[in-house]
């Protein structure tokens, strides 16, 4: 190149932040994730699709208690509906919800609660999110999954917080 | 050189040219029509009743809108137009011209196949595909044809090449025909996910031949090819920005030899980034899906190098007509030129979609926006208009040039162009919107039961945006039917290419080479893609059946 003209100058005064831009935020996004422990889905094992009625945890469909005010939803989609499609919880609960699908590729996005994960038959989801406030936080589908695609959604439901021994009577409440 | 080295008759390219063109507009024409009627749905106006029995369901609409304008629209109109650019920058035909039109009818044929399952609501799987859906084998068929088509227009483009380079040794390629080569070898090694996963995957399965699939394999090949194939859309519309809009804008190429940068990088770094597509996926670890999201901002370079070259030819021609101060050449620029207009509006709304695309890119921010809305209005910037309105811009000069006919109106071309502007960014900035607040997309939204009241007024601008934009694409078939028929007055017949500041002799040896950057290409594409896809290969047990869900 020709150093020292005035275009090989204007090309240099250009490159360097194009380069130091990128890289910025790319280190401002690595200290989100690990920093801030924002988790991508990752590698959680397969589960037969054409089983997924016959395997554990799935056979069992609904949301138990694993710790105080932690709970597991374990959840099935299908066209077009989630099972369960309705989750009650007190409010200030972590919810992990482990879910696959038994036919087609669907997703579960709970934009108040920041849950955007896919559910692929094959493949075992799992997310966590905690709901902090009262109230109802819908859920759908977001990909498309045939042609009731838009009718395929649910509710957590987040009641009052539960100061008692025993949130597991809240469920059914 | 003889005489007829010097000045060889191309009008054979023109028509072979011509007849991408015509495939790629009326498919563009069917894919913009159904795109009206999905912004009105949005809206609340739900005209499918009207389309029966055409037209069988919002999702049959929605299948055929993204399957023509984006696999269909743009990939014969990169084909009809690089081979143009190649043989005028060369100045000498292509090399077999039996191939070449072999190669259009092979990928016409291709478009038949896919088009009728299509049509017959058999394909309704939307342009992803996405396995275990279960389309007419027919679908699958045609699209692989339709790409091994473009395999053939690699090939002619190459030998083209070859034939070239024998009689030129030791002198720089010239740069449009140079990128036009980039941008179908970049797009054949990124093709090579999607073929695998139609023949090896889809085409067994849908034949019958095999009885199970796998949705994580399928989307990973899948989105091997679906992320380089944004570039495959966007490299032809930066040749027209490079290469010719400078010289339209009163102006020349700001540096030749950064363009040729900035095309090697797209060429190495294009593929090995698809997973930042599938973020939300399970089965695939977080290290990889970080390492994509890396590369990805990576790729972002090229593009900045572009917008600088871009811009700084753009001020160079809007000085060179007496354009003044930091900011105010720009209103110096030849507006009244609407191939120009069209595509200085491209880049402005392309900004954003640059921006944003950075945003989906972000590993933990894309937990916020993926499969909303968002990326909807996201890629209606960038390949439904830094793309699209480009494309409609190359046309205002191109298609008068085929023709040998002036184009109809110009007035009509420059409304059409600032209606297209306007549409899509009230349109655009709706979509995104739309998805910050959780909106899913590719939606019957007006059917759905959890339709959110606060919604309502993003969604009413989605219909407006949209209906602005049907009507700017009216102007323009109409410019264009107009002008291939009616148009009399006889149009120039030369293509303007720019000269740049700083030419190709400054360009250095190594960037008119091939094998280093194939090499860096390909180990890039293995170390990004190999351990994941090994592991899936080797693992997967192809059990889910398929199904029909339409």
């Amino acid at each position: 190149m020709n150093r020292g003209s005035p275009v090989y100058l204007y090309e240099l005064a250009w490159i360097l932040p194009s380069i130091a831009i990128p890289v910025g935020m790319l280190v401002a996004l690595i200290v989100l994730a690990y920093g801030g422990g924002v988790h991508l889905p990752g590698d959680e094992g397969r589960v037969n699709p054409t089983a997924v009625m016959a395997t554990a945890p799935f056979d069992q469909p609904g949301i138990v208690e694993v710790a105080p005010g932690r709970y597991e939803v374990r959840m099935i989609a299908g066209i077009w509906l989630f099972t369960p499609n309705e989750v009650r919880i007190p409010a200030g609960s972590t919810v992990t919800f482990v879910a696959t699908s038994r036919d087609v590729v669907h997703g579960l996005l709970i934009p108040r609660a920041n849950v955007n994960v896919m559910l692929l038959p094959g493949q075992i989801s799992r997310v966590t999110a905690r709901f902090e406030h009262p109230g109802e936080y819908p859920f759908f589908c977001h990909e498309y999954c045939g042609i009731a695609h838009h009718t395929m959604w649910g509710k957590v439901i987040v009641g009052p917080a539960s100061n008692a021994k025993h949130p597991d009577g809240d469920s059914t409440s | 050189m003889t005489p007829a080295d010097a000045a060889p008759d191309l009008r054979p390219e023109d028509r072979l040219t011509a007849a991408y063109l015509i495939v790629a507009l009326i498919s563009l024409f069917v894919g913009v029509s159904l795109g009206f009627f999905q912004a009105l749905e949005h809206a609340g106006i739900n005209l499918y009743p009207w389309l029966l029995p055409v037209i069988k369901s919002y999702y049959q609409g929605l299948s055929l809108h993204g399957v023509l304008n984006i696999l269909v629209f743009t990939t014969f109109f990169i084909s009809g137009f690089l081979q143009f650019i190649t043989a005028r920058s060369f100045g000498m035909p292509l090399w077999n011209r039996g191939l070449a039109w072999a190669t259009f009818w092979l990928m016409t044929g291709g478009l038949i196949l896919t088009a009728i399952p299509l049509l017959g609501n058999a394909a309704t799987v939307l342009f992803t595909f996405y396995p275990p859906m279960k389309a007419h084998w027919a679908f699958y068929v045609g699209l692989t044809l339709v790409v091994v088509a473009t395999w053939l227009v690699t090939l002619t483009l190459v030998l083209t090449y070859r034939t070239w380079r024998a009689r030129n040794p030791g002198v720089r390629t010239p740069l449009p025909a140079f990128m036009s080569l980039v941008t179908f070898v970049m797009w054949t090694i990124a093709s090579l996910g999607l073929a695998a996963e139609m023949l090896f995957m889809m085409i067994p399965w849908s034949l019958g031949m095999v009885a199970g699939t796998d949705a994580l394999l399928a989307r990973a090949l899948f989105w091997y090819t679906g992320h380089p194939i944004v570039y495959f859309w966007l490299l032809p519309a930066y040749i027209s920005w490079y290469t010719l809009v400078p010289r339209q804008a009163g102006g020349k190429l700001f540096s030749d030899p950064l363009a040729r940068v900035s095309f090697l990088l797209f060429l190495v770094l294009s593929t090995p980034v698809g997973f930042h597509h599938q973020f939300t996926d399970p089965g695939i670890s977080q290290g990889w899906k970080l390492f994509h999201a890396f590369l990805t901002f990576a790729v972002f370079f090229p593009s900045l190098l572009t917008f600088f070259s871009v811009v700084a030819s753009l001020e160079n021609g809007a000085r060179a007509r007496g354009g003044k101060g930091w900011v105010g050449w720009f209103g110096k620029l030849p507006w009244r030129d609407p191939s120009l207009t069209a595509q200085v509006l491209s880049m402005i709304l392309f900004a954003f979609g640059g921006i944003g695309g950075l945003i989906n890119a972000s590993f933990t921010m894309n937990l916020v926006v993926h499969n909303t809305a968002w990326v909807v209005g996201h890629f209606h910037l960038t390949v439904g208009t830094a793309v699209t309105l480009t494309f409609m811009g190359i046309t205002y000069w191109l298609v008068p040039l085929l023709r040998g006919r002036a184009l109809w109106s110009r007035r009509m071309a420059l409304t059409q162009a600032w209606l297209w502007f306007i549409g899509m960014a009230i349109m655009s900035t709706a979509q995104h919107r739309l998805g910050l607040m959780g909106m899913p997309r590719r939606t019957m939204i007006g059917a759905a039961p959890y339709l959110q009241p606060e919604w309502q007024s993003a969604l009413h601008l989605v219909g407006i945006g949209g209906t602005i934009l049907f009507i700017s694409a009216m102007l323009y078939f109409a410019n264009m039917l107009l002008t291939a028929v009616v148009s009399r007055e006889p149009s120039a017949l030369e293509v303007p290419f720019a000269e740049a500041l700083s030419g190709p002799e400054h360009a250095p040896a190594i960037l008119d080479r091939w094998r280093p950057w194939l090499a860096f290409a390909l180990v890039m594409i293995v170390i990004a893609y190999g351990p994941t896809l090994v592991r899936l290969v080797a693992t997967t047990p192809f059990d889910a059946p398929g199904m029909r869900v339409w």
